[in-house]
């Protein structure tokens, strides 16, 4: 024991500043989404594309992309509520329902696409992982630095959750410009790549988010 | 459950202030959750002593002051600070579980190093009836200097006031009485 517990309080106490307090999670959401696709919508337009993608945009394709999305958004309040101490649990298993209905979806496309013996070449498609992963890039970076800001009280479900939430807006994003409709080349790479980000991020968790040491100046001599 | 509610209320409004810049609502706060703390921290049996309760203690202070930001005002405020105690207790556990991992406990050491010289029994000199005779033999001063410093343990202070000469002249009688035993008892 460095001092004794009370006077740390007093030091503590002195040197309290104000603070500003932590918008909700499904406000820092907003923000996030802001920014990501606005970086979504740039990339999408920069897109190095010879010609027009021809997407098949059918009820399919918008279930696929709306279950997609709001796997992002539950994913992304559920990651900035878990850096709030004491917020509701249920809330990390949000994202799970529209999860179950993206792969679903996905999973009955490429059941039907099996059936038809319509199978892309899969190899020739792997451009999507690294696609994926540049979709990824500033949506990933805002998201940390806005979940650093929180508590590390689940260091390892909040990464998990972030790149969930990451992985799932890339997709969203990378599929206006990818000129194919086989559900198992997204199954392959883009889901793939959503949970090796996903896998990764879990990894290194507890790196990423930690307890800061709090600087505490020498007691006030009074 | 009404008490609980406005206890909570209270600390909840004490936390707003401090979030706001007050640091006397801050200080009310940090005493008043202190006792809960320790309380806490006493009911986990890994962690039993005073000082590595109050270390757990102060670590969860420090660790509320670094997220006080993340307190919302319009939600209570135990919950919240049970699952930061919750998050330390746990880092605590896992730190402990991995520092005993590396630990053997043993009851009595049998020696102190391996090393053959550092267990022999040759410690002081071996024939204590030499040595008095060789005492005997000293000068009155340089006599009195050792039986003062060496077989009583006085200290300096204690031994010029006992006999009356300087801490300087103690020291120098002692060093020459010390060489004169060395010289006689290593001759034999």
């Amino acid at each position: 024991m460095a001092r004794p517990t009370a006077d740390l309080i007093r030091q503590l106490a002195a040197n309290s500043a104000a603070v500003q307090p932590l918008p909700r999670p499904w406000l820092r959401t907003a923000a996030w989404l802001a920014v990501c696709l606005l970086y979504l919508v740039l990339l999408d337009v920069a897109w190095p594309n010879e010609a027009p993608p021809h997407i098949r945009i059918d009820g399919r394709f918008l279930i696929e992309q709306i279950a997609a999305l709001a796997t992002g958004v539950a994913a992304a309040i559920a990651a900035f509520a878990s850096v709030i101490p004491g917020s509701p649990r249920r809330l990390t298993l949000a994202p799970f329902l529209p999860l179950s209905l993206w792969l679903l979806v996905l999973g009955q496309s490429c059941a039907r696409d099996w059936s038809a013996s319509v199978l892309p070449p899969m190899l020739s498609h792997w451009g999507c992982f690294p696609a994926t992963v540049l979709a990824g890039l500033v949506p990933a970076m805002a998201m940390l630095v806005m979940l650093r800001r929180g508590a590390p009280i689940a260091p390892r479900l909040t990464t998990a959750l972030a790149g969930l939430a990451v992985a799932s807006l890339a997709n969203v994003g990378i599929r206006f410009v990818h000129p194919f409709d086989a559900s198992l080349i997204v199954l392959a790479w883009h889901v793939v790549a959503m949970f090796g980000v996903t896998g990764l991020a879990t990894i290194f968790g507890n790196r990423l988010f930690t307890w800061r040491d709090v600087p505490v100046p020498a007691a006030d001599s009074r | 459950m009404g008490a609980v509610r406005s206890g909570d209320d209270r600390l909840a409004a004490l936390m707003r202030a401090a979030q706001g810049g007050h640091p006397e609502a801050y200080l009310e706060l940090l005493e008043t959750i202190t006792p809960i703390l320790r309380r806490v921290t006493r009911r986990q049996p890994l962690f039993a002593g005073f000082e590595e309760v109050e270390d757990l203690v102060q670590e969860v202070l420090l660790s509320v002051h670094a997220v006080r930001h993340t307190f919302d005002p319009g939600r209570p405020f135990m919950p919240w600070l049970l699952a930061i105690v919750r998050n330390r207790l746990a880092d605590a556990a896992r730190r402990r579980a991995r520092t005993s991992a590396h630990e053997r406990a043993v009851d009595d050491l049998d020696v102190t190093f391996p090393a053959h010289h550092a267990n022999s029994g040759d410690e002081g000199y071996g024939d204590p009836e030499a040595l008095q005779h060789a005492i005997e033999g000293l000068p009155a001063g340089q006599r009195q200097a050792i039986e003062l410093l060496k077989i009583r343990q006085l200290s300096l202070k204690e031994a010029a006031a006992a006999s009356g000469m300087t801490v300087g002249a103690l020291k120098v009688a002692t060093h020459r009485a010390m060489m004169t035993l060395r010289r006689l008892l290593t001759a034999k």
